[in-house]
């Protein structure tokens, strides 16, 4: 299984730090669940972490799993 | 998508004024394409990547060199270091040819640390974001940041040392 943190955007990096550095605080309440947007593969999950960047700052990080493994759209949230 | 759109497109994102007619037409379109159109203009490939099903690439328009003093302890003496400085930089993410982030920036500051450590400080200028996300696409403004990254890390995520000489 990939790591979701190896798929941030670097435009985030740039502005959060070195995803290696967050540290993970545990998933959000109601994580995960499937996935329910029409174009969604059957099976993929959609998951909802919360972590600290490496400037102190509460984050996000949100990605879909599908049933192979592979993630699909990860992104951070503010 | 021809040329004169996407000039238009980054034109709007750089101001930071999108409507949903921009970002209907991002749907549309194969992000391989776009980042072939985006390469006319934006012609310095600094970072590109393939991780999964995500394509990452980094581009600038033009790369200048700056002049930073740094004062050594125990030295009366003050060396004079050239530094890189990419200019109107844009990132663009994909998944399987379906554009994921557009990001520009004015500018990145690149200031090697030197040392054991072999790292990395990126100044990253003003700038937006442009994402799609499961509730559409959203814009946020990036503020001027300074972040000091590990060679390692940028060599791993693409980075292409050689296109920051001169």
């Amino acid at each position: 299984m990939d790591d979701p943190l190896d798929f941030i955007d670097f435009a985030d990096i740039l502005e959060h730090g070195d995803p290696g550095k967050w540290k993970f605080k545990g998933a959000k309440a109601g994580s995960p669940t499937p996935a329910d947007s029409p174009n969604a593969q059957p099976g993929t999950m959609k998951h909802y972490d919360v972590d600290e960047d490496e400037f102190g700052d509460e984050i996000e990080v949100h990605d879909f799993r599908h049933p192979d493994g592979s993630f699909g759209d990860v992104k951070m949230i503010e | 998508m021809i040329a004169a759109e996407t000039r238009e497109l980054l034109r709007r994102l750089s101001s930071g004024r999108m409507d949903v007619a921009d970002t209907g037409a991002l749907e549309k379109f194969s992000a391989n394409v776009l980042i072939e159109d985006i390469k006319n203009f934006y012609n310095i490939l600094f970072q590109e990547r393939q991780v999964g099903k995500k394509h990452e690439v980094g581009l600038a328009r033009a790369l200048k060199v700056e002049f930073s003093v740094r004062r050594h302890p125990n030295s009366l003496f003050a060396p004079i270091y050239l530094h890189p400085v990419l200019s109107k930089c844009l990132f663009v993410s994909s998944y399987e040819d379906t554009i994921s982030e557009i990001t520009m920036a004015a500018s990145i500051h690149v200031l090697p640390r030197g040392g054991e450590a072999k790292e990395v400080t990126l100044k990253l200028g003003r700038g937006h974001k442009l994402d799609r996300t499961p509730d559409g696409w959203m814009i946020k403004p990036l503020e001027r940041r300074s972040v000091t990254l590990s060679e390692s890390l940028l060599s791993k995520r693409g980075w292409k040392f050689r296109a920051l000489l001169p």
